[in-house]
């Protein structure tokens, strides 16, 4: 009795982390980390996680500079997908980051950034968090 | 002209011709923060992580290390107008490349380079907490050893004081004498030429107290200017330095008779 209630609650978190976008260490915590960081996140959109060799992307503007967040099935796969993150910067300022499974690709299409102070913060608020 | 050459010929014009155009072509990647380029701008970069810009780095050969096609600046971020954190430092030190840049993957082995600036300057980073320094005066004395590899890129790096004396910007100004355990080794330290080729000429205003003489310096003769005093060096003349001073001698002689 007392081993099917533990079984229970343990099957119960795992529904509630394994749901969801990443349950808050993924899509919507790194959005609160910018946010904390005081920029301004746009709503993040599904987009297609193929190009960069992901599981699921999601793609949107943080203080107008372009971001893609990508998932990958562990930290190898999103340090190897680090080289086509770049690429796909093109002739822009850019970077290319992966942090456990997941892979930051942010650019500065529309030169908004010329210091990189925006682009540092939006680094470091995804690399400490 | 046989049939194989035309063949070969077509393939590879054909390759030229039709090759898939790269979009990172034009990109130039950077290790952490850096000047920016004067065509766009000249002021300063902050990313502290890899990135790219379209423009390529300025002075490359002289005020950055490139490691693996990536650009890292190892010289004063303050003659660039760069207004962040700055750690004052006293002469050559280590750079631990895995300290200064942030989010690179561990490498294999450690990448470390070697700041060449004499005298007191700026860095946007602390001392390395894994390298041995002192610190007096406010800034970071490097009293750890020096590896072969420094001297062997003594010659090429040291230009990197000649840049900077050309620019006009505040150095860092340290009061204190040396700690009693450092060398500045691009002072003449370990039995090496007394100055470096070129000089270092420290202006701006800087107040250094100059090593005192119970410095350890060793070198081939000489007076050196250091600051705007001038330091008498032991003339320990042996080795390289002193066969070349002979054969300098011997020439004169030559001539003279």
């Amino acid at each position: 009795m007392r081993l099917d209630r533990i079984l229970l609650v343990a099957g119960a978190i795992t529904l509630v982390l394994g749901c969801g976008d990443d349950g808050g260490s993924g899509v919507s915590g790194t959005v609160s980390a910018w946010k904390s960081a005081g920029l301004e996140p746009t709503k993040f959109e599904k987009d297609d996680g193929a190009k960069l060799d992901a599981t699921a992307c999601h793609r949107g503007k943080v203080s107008g500079i372009y971001a893609t967040l990508c998932e990958y099935k562990d930290a190898k796969a999103a340090t190897a997908a680090k080289a086509k993150g770049l690429k796909s910067v093109g002739n822009r300022t850019g970077i290319s980051l992966s942090r456990n499974s997941w892979l930051l690709v942010a650019v500065d299409r529309d030169k908004v950034d010329p210091s990189g102070r925006t682009m540092n913060k939006l680094a470091t608020a995804f690399w400490k968090k | 002209m046989s049939q194989l050459h035309i063949v070969a010929s077509f393939a590879i014009v054909a390759g030229l011709v039709f090759a898939p155009v790269n979009a990172d072509a034009d990109q130039h990647r950077y290790l952490g923060k850096h000047p920016i380029h004067a065509s766009q701008g000249g002021k300063f970069c902050y990313i502290e992580f890899p990135h790219v810009h379209v423009y390529p780095p300025s002075r490359a050969s002289v005020i950055y290390r490139k490691h693996d096609g990536w650009h890292q600046f190892v010289g004063d971020p303050a003659a660039h107008g760069y207004d962040g954190k700055k750690h004052s430092f006293h002469g050559a030190h280590p750079v631990h490349q895995q300290e200064v840049v942030l989010g690179i993957d561990a490498p294999s082995e450690p990448v470390v380079h070697w700041c060449y600036l004499g005298g007191p300057h700026f860095h946007g980073y602390a001392p390395s907490a894994t390298a041995k320094f002192e610190v007096k005066g406010g800034a970071a004395w490097y009293i750890g050893v020096y590896p072969p590899a420094f001297d062997r890129h003594k010659h090429r790096h040291v230009r990197i004081n000649r840049f900077y004396v050309k620019r006009k910007y505040r150095r860092p100004v340290i009061t204190v004498s040396p700690p009693s355990v450092y060398v500045d080794i691009l002072a003449g330290g370990r039995g090496k030429r007394g100055r470096i080729k070129g000089g270092i000429k420290i202006k701006g205003g800087v107040k250094v107290r100059v090593p005192s003489p119970s410095v350890d310096i060793r070198v081939g003769g000489g007076v050196r200017v250091h600051g705007k005093t001038k330091i008498k060096i032991k003339s320990g003349g042996h080795g390289k330095y002193k066969r070349k001073h002979k054969g300098k001698r011997r020439k004169h002689r030559r001539h003279r008779f």
